[in-house]
């Protein structure tokens, strides 16, 4: 019986896996990169200059000036001063919910200190915020249909994750096990070794990815605990926090200087310990202001609640209000990695990293398990189209990322809707990708697009010197070790791929036998 | 405090993948003794709880911890490729 | 399973349509079984019962490709539906008697 288990176990991880490789190799590539979004952000505009560290409250002076101009009637107002990597400057957003009902109004700014001034966008971009949206959001799908999309694959992930386990024959005789050169044995041990020696982060990411999606698609726990009440469901954050409920009262009243209000988070946190300030219903005889500690783990931290229009200390809370709260906030804020200093944050990226040559080597090795033992044997349809489909995802994705940042560099300035067009260059780039692996052989497919990427990734520190004046030879003398690394790993990339790509030519010369290799003892059930 | 962290973690490993048959033999061309086998073990596992205790100690629960997984990876990984590397020169 | 299902198509289709309608029920079934079932706050039981459903859903999932006939898949999640939805009804109505 344990033997029929683990076959089954193989035949779900087999083919969940499969179907949902692809996507979910594009959710880990956007998503890696996610880990250095505001690094890339600099990276891809130049003209928007390294971060300035600026007095705190000054900086929520600036703030709250520039709000009061633009958006006096807001609903909420965010202040977040110049933190360094999670705010590279002074940021103000507001909010609102039109008169008549709708979507939220909003508004997005950065400001330059110490004036105050809005920071102009000359090169109009997405960003590495369009990259690590896409993890979640996908691209070009109306409203919420790529979440939901991406949300199922997460639970594929999670359940790949789960037979995956209790499938591995060996987890710890093969702990440290990777057999060079065995043909398909070295896919397996590879794609067994990656994925045990990232387990917990897979485990982490994976649930905590499911847990983000709890209000999309798991509600009714929630929902049936209230008693199929909704508006009594709607209340749950102010039973969580046991917050009093506000409301607009409609009379204006002047608000007090946030920056003086906020001086008490300061005392009371230390300095740098406040992340930002919000405040409800400014202008307004109820107004609210809100002081946000800055995290360790998760979303949820300490909070400092103040009247608006005296400034008296209100309320506090402090931390998760219980257990399992604190459990799922600290698994997103694992997720999210916000804390992460510079090593944590390599790390993160290795992870992710080595998460993608985890699916990468799962689906390739599909393949070269269940390749033909002779080349005139008939294969079949469904299987020509996966190896084809693996070239044009594992490294077509990965071109079609650099072609993204090549866009940024070389689409003109002033082109209209520029951030789009960026997009739409990565995903044609993408396609042709596509097309190119299902016109060529194989073997050729590989080999070609491993040197397109080659190219692209080395091709790129050079347009980056040919367009901007933050290219290597400037970042490395001044020490700026975000904007060089971006080139360095674009540099390391292409090497990793003239390696693959030597590697894989030599499968071209004719005789070898490398892609006829013996059939070692698997069990046949997985074979499908 | 985290190159210590690597460095036991590195130490805690390599003793108990050299404890595993396969690869002693891939070290040493021998097949690994009982009592040698009992004394990489035994200095093994108390290692790798110890760089956990450096690393809790150090960052915090939470921060040490995270750190923690995220070395165990990369040495384990490290740990992994050099047997290969040392069995294909063997070999 | 595996014996069973290969080359069987619709068992394959009906065993992955059970795991996706009546795995879903189920496991929200059983979250929230467990969120008004155990002494928590609400709040506590909401979460706890939410975490839990996704856990519980995949090894539906991993039981439904595992177990040896069909019929069994349905039958085995219809009735697990039917009772955790119903020891869930009977403790929400134990608790808010109206």
């Amino acid at each position: 019986m344990n033997g029929m288990f683990r076959q089954s176990m193989t035949w779900l991880h087999t083919w969940t896996g499969l179907v949902f490789c692809w996507l979910l190799y594009f959710m880990f590539v956007t998503g890696t990169l996610g880990y250095f979004d505001t690094e890339i952000d600099q990276w891809m505009k130049p003209e928007f200059g390294a971060s300035a560290p600026a007095d705190f409250s000054s900086s929520l002076a600036a703030g709250q000036q520039r709000l009061a101009e633009t958006a006096p009637a807001a609903d909420n107002w965010f202040i977040n001063p110049a933190n360094g990597r999670e705010y590279p400057h002074l940021r103000v957003f507001w909010n609102k919910v039109p008169e008549g009902g709708g979507d939220r109004e909003f508004g997005d700014e950065f400001l330059s200190m110490p004036h105050g001034s809005p920071i102009e966008e000359v090169r109009e971009t997405g960003g590495g915020q369009v990259l690590y949206r896409m993890h979640y959001l996908l691209h070009y799908f109306p409203g919420q249909m790529g979440y939901y999309i991406m949300a199922i694959a997460t639970m594929l992930m999670f359940i790949g994750i789960m037979t995956g386990i209790v499938a591995h024959k060996k987890i710890f005789a093969d702990f440290f096990t990777f057999r060079w050169a065995k043909g398909q044995r070295s896919w397996l041990d590879m794609h067994n070794l990656l994925a045990v020696s990232t387990l917990p982060f897979q485990l982490m990411i994976t649930y905590s990815g499911l847990i983000f999606t709890v209000v999309l698609w798991m509600p009714f726990v929630a929902l049936g605990t209230y008693g199929f009440d909704i508006k009594a469901l709607s209340n749950i954050q102010t039973e969580i926090f046991d917050q009093e409920v506000v409301e607009r009262s409609g009379t204006s009243a002047p608000l007090v200087d946030v920056g003086s209000v906020a001086q008490q988070g300061i005392d009371k946190w230390g300095e740098g310990n406040v992340r930002g300030v919000q405040v409800q219903f400014p202008n307004d005889q109820n107004a609210r202001i809100v002081l946000q500690r800055k995290a360790d783990f998760g979303p949820i931290s300490d909070t400092m609640t103040f009247d608006g229009t005296t400034g008296e200390l209100l309320s506090e809370t402090q931390g998760y209000p219980n257990a399992a709260l604190g459990f799922a906030g600290t698994l997103i804020g694992l997720h999210e990695g916000l804390f992460a200093g510079p090593l944590l944050r390599w790390l993160y990226f290795l992870m992710g990293t080595l998460g993608i040559a985890m699916i990468a080597t799962g689906a390739i090795y599909w393949c070269v398990k269940r390749k033909p033992k002779t080349y005139a044997s008939d294969v079949g349809f469904g299987y020509r189209f996966v190896e084809h489909l693996n070239v044009g995802t594992i490294a077509g994705l990965l071109i079609a990322v650099v072609v993204y940042f090549w866009a940024n560099r070389l689409l003109a300035i002033d082109l209209v809707d520029r951030a789009d067009w960026e997009v739409h260059c990565m995903f044609l780039g993408w396609l042709a990708c596509f097309v190119h692996a299902l016109i060529r052989p194989l073997d050729r497919a590989w080999v070609e697009q491993c040197w397109a990427l080659a190219a692209l990734c080395f091709g790129l520190p050079i347009v980056n010197f040919l367009t901007t004046d933050i290219h290597l030879m400037n970042t490395l003398s001044q020490g700026n070790w975000v904007l060089a690394s971006f080139d360095l790993v674009a540099i390391a990339v292409g090497l990793a791929a003239v390696y693959a790509g030597r590697l894989l030519s030599r499968k071209l010369v004719p005789n070898d036998t490398v892609g006829v290799e013996a059939v070692y003892e698997e069990s046949p059930a997985s074979a499908g | 405090m985290y190159v210590l962290v690597f460095l036991l973690l590195m130490l805690g490993l390599v003793a108990l993948c050299l404890s595993m048959n396969r690869h002693h033999r891939q070290v040493f061309s021998t097949s690994v003794s009982a009592s040698r086998q009992r004394l990489l073990r035994l200095i093994g596992y108390p290692v790798l709880i110890l760089s956990a205790i450096v690393a809790v100690n150090a960052y915090g629960v939470g921060l040490g911890l995270t750190l923690y997984t995220g070395l165990f990876t990369v040495a384990m990984l490290l740990c992994a490729f050099t047997m290969t590397f040392l069995g294909a020169k063997k070999s | 399973m595996a014996r069973v299902i290969e080359n069987r198509r619709w068992h394959i289709a009906s065993r992955v349509f059970a795991v996706i309608l009546m795995g879903y029920l189920f496991a929200n079934g059983v979250g929230l079984l467990v969120s008004l079932g155990l002494p928590l706050d609400r709040v506590t039981g909401v979460v706890v019962g939410t975490l839990l459903t996704f856990l519980i859903w995949g090894l539906v999932a991993m039981w439904a490709f595992w177990v040896d006939r069909t019929r069994t898949v349905w039958l085995g999640l219809i009735g697990g539906v039917i009772v955790s939805g119903g020891l869930a009804a009977l403790f929400y109505f134990l608790e808010n008697p109206s």
